[in-house]
């Protein structure tokens, strides 16, 4: 796999835990449930991607963590955006929809 | 923002690695329950749906695993965990890692000794204002036997360089500097004394930090005893006393007046503890060639001028030394650069130490490859072990080069070791004196 494609999944996975957190706090399992439905099950996240990047974008300051009780009262460790993560978040999201016009465009053109 | 971020998290993830990986632990067992629970809420018995859950996780190990890489400061870690795995190789082979660091501390102070002194001598320029103004003189013979070389001069000679070549402010100094006894009051003490003519200093550019140069009274046969100290004999002998001007000292039993000291970090082609006038005569001392040399362009003057006026001066003397043994030879002279005419002696020594001392490298770093090699083939084994447990080539492969790499700096720094107690050896070597 080319450094360049990594990269891009890289960030496409990084966007997606923002936009499923933007709303508001999720634990693991909930965060990969959130990306499956807001994508309609396009992207199923395994956990050997999903808890690496979690805990790389919450070292880089984007989210914080916390324990708490899940739905049937379960203990897990929840995350939520910090503002630095809303952020990156508005940012990453721009950068996304110029990409995919411009991929769209590219795609199309004859 | 994001570097603070994770720099912090990167000293927490080092110094709390303990904390850090308990709760990835607790983490990643709360997913595994969670995900359990969703399977046996959609029907599955409870063995089943946590068989399931691991499975879809892949293995509680790898993903931690998987977590720790990604982790600031993850590189830092691997390294010191291979740096340690590689001290603890040195131990076990004791044998081949003082081979190597002595074989390296050896090639690498010797080469590190010997080219300090090619780049004193060749390289850097010589310590002083404008060295490209100082120079010898060199005297060019070509007759039934040939030489070019720089002489030492007579009395006569310095006496026309002295009055007759404008262009320059020429110098003259005793050839080595003599041990003597110092007597300042109750205080006996052998140092060595240089004699210098009264413009010396001026030809260097350097001027004392307390008192004056000699006087052109003092520097004439018969003239008033005077002396100038260099700074360390000021420093320890007459513990830095301002008031030492115009007190009286006594060398070889004789009264001398002190008139000056030498700035701290002067260096004096003729290097001595005190040094006192040269007086130079024409007779006595001065009718062999007891003297060096030594000469500054004065401002607006060229070398052509100044070679001119030496040659002019020079042919008009009484006896002329060079024509004893050798009639009807041509005899010319020409300057050149100090740096040159003071290292020409050393110079075909010193490369010949250091080709040597590079061949010396040469044969070191041949025999630390054949040594490497030997070592990594028996070292086969371990590396198909751990392949064969899941190291990965680039795993292996750094563990090697830090290995490596750590011997070599450990060999490099006893080398600069080396080098450095090398180098004092071979100064006092060659000063010919003690070295404290």
């Amino acid at each position: 796999m080319s450094p360049k494609q990594t990269n891009l999944l890289q960030g496409t996975l990084d966007l997606l835990i923002l936009k499923a957190l933007g709303p508001g706090e999720l634990h693991g399992l909930g965060i990969s449930r959130r990306i499956e439905q807001i994508t309609h099950g396009t992207f199923l996240v395994k956990p050997g991607s999903l808890f690496p990047a979690l805990h790389r974008m919450e070292e880089a300051g984007w989210l914080n963590s916390f324990w708490g009780e899940s739905e049937n009262n379960r203990r897990a460790k929840f995350y939520r955006l910090t503002k630095s993560g809303k952020g990156q978040l508005e940012v990453e999201t721009e950068e996304w929809t110029r990409v995919a016009i411009a991929m769209a465009k590219a795609l199309k053109a004859t | 923002m994001q570097i603070w971020s994770r720099t912090k998290s990167a000293l927490r993830n080092i110094f709390h690695r303990q904390r850090v990986n308990d709760q990835l632990d607790d983490e990643l067992h709360a997913y595994v329950d969670l995900l359990t629970e969703e399977k046996i809420a959609a029907g599955a018995s409870a063995v089943e749906a946590r068989r399931a859950a691991l499975i879809e996780a892949g293995g509680i190990e790898q993903l931690k695993q998987s977590v720790r890489d990604q982790r600031a400061g993850a590189g830092l870690e691997l390294f010191w965990r291979d740096a340690r795995f590689a001290m603890r190789q040195f131990w076990r082979y004791p044998g081949f890692s003082v081979t190597v660091v002595l074989t390296l501390a050896l090639s690498i102070g010797a080469n590190t000794a010997i080219f300090s002194l090619v780049n004193a001598l060749m390289l850097k320029s010589l310590p002083y204002a404008h060295p490209e103004r100082m120079g010898t003189i060199y005297t060019r013979i070509t007759g039934a036997t040939t030489s070019d070389e720089r002489h030492h001069v007579n009395g006569e000679q310095f006496e026309l360089l002295r009055d007759n070549v404008p262009s320059l402010i020429s110098a003259v100094s005793g050839i080595r500097p003599s041990g003597v006894n110092l007597k300042a009051g109750t205080h006996v003490q052998y140092v060595r004394a240089g004699r210098i003519s009264q413009h010396y200093l001026d030809v260097l550019n350097l001027h004392p930090i307390l008192g004056r140069n000699f006087s052109e009274a003092e520097d004439r046969p018969h003239g008033p005893k005077t002396a100038i100290l260099s700074y360390g004999l000021w420093h320890s002998t007459f513990s830095s006393n301002p008031r030492i001007l115009g007190q009286a000292i006594l060398l070889k039993s004789e009264p001398y007046t002190v008139i000056g000291v030498l700035p701290e970090d002067a260096m004096l082609p003729v290097s001595a503890d005190l040094y006192t006038a040269i007086q130079p005569t024409r007779d006595g001392e001065g009718s062999g060639t007891n003297f060096d040399a030594i000469t500054r362009l004065r401002d607006g003057a060229t070398w052509q001028q100044a070679d001119a006026e030496i040659n002019r001066a020079w042919s008009l003397r009484t006896g002329r030394y060079e024509l004893e043994d050798n009639p009807g030879a041509q005899v010319s002279y020409y300057s050149v650069p100090l740096q040159k005419g003071e290292t020409a002696t050393l110079r075909p020594q010193v490369l010949a130490l250091m080709i040597a001392a590079g061949f010396i490298l040469l044969i070191a770093c041949a025999n630390l490859a054949g040594l490497t090699l030997v070592r990594m083939l028996r070292r086969t084994s371990e590396v198909a072990t751990r392949l064969a447990l899941g190291a990965s080539r680039w795993q292996i492969q750094r563990q090697l080069w830090i290995e490596n790499l750590l011997l070599a700096f450990i060999g490099g720094a006893a080398g600069i070791a080396t080098g450095f107690f090398a180098l004092r050896g071979l100064l006092c070597f060659s000063q010919n004196t003690s070295c404290p």
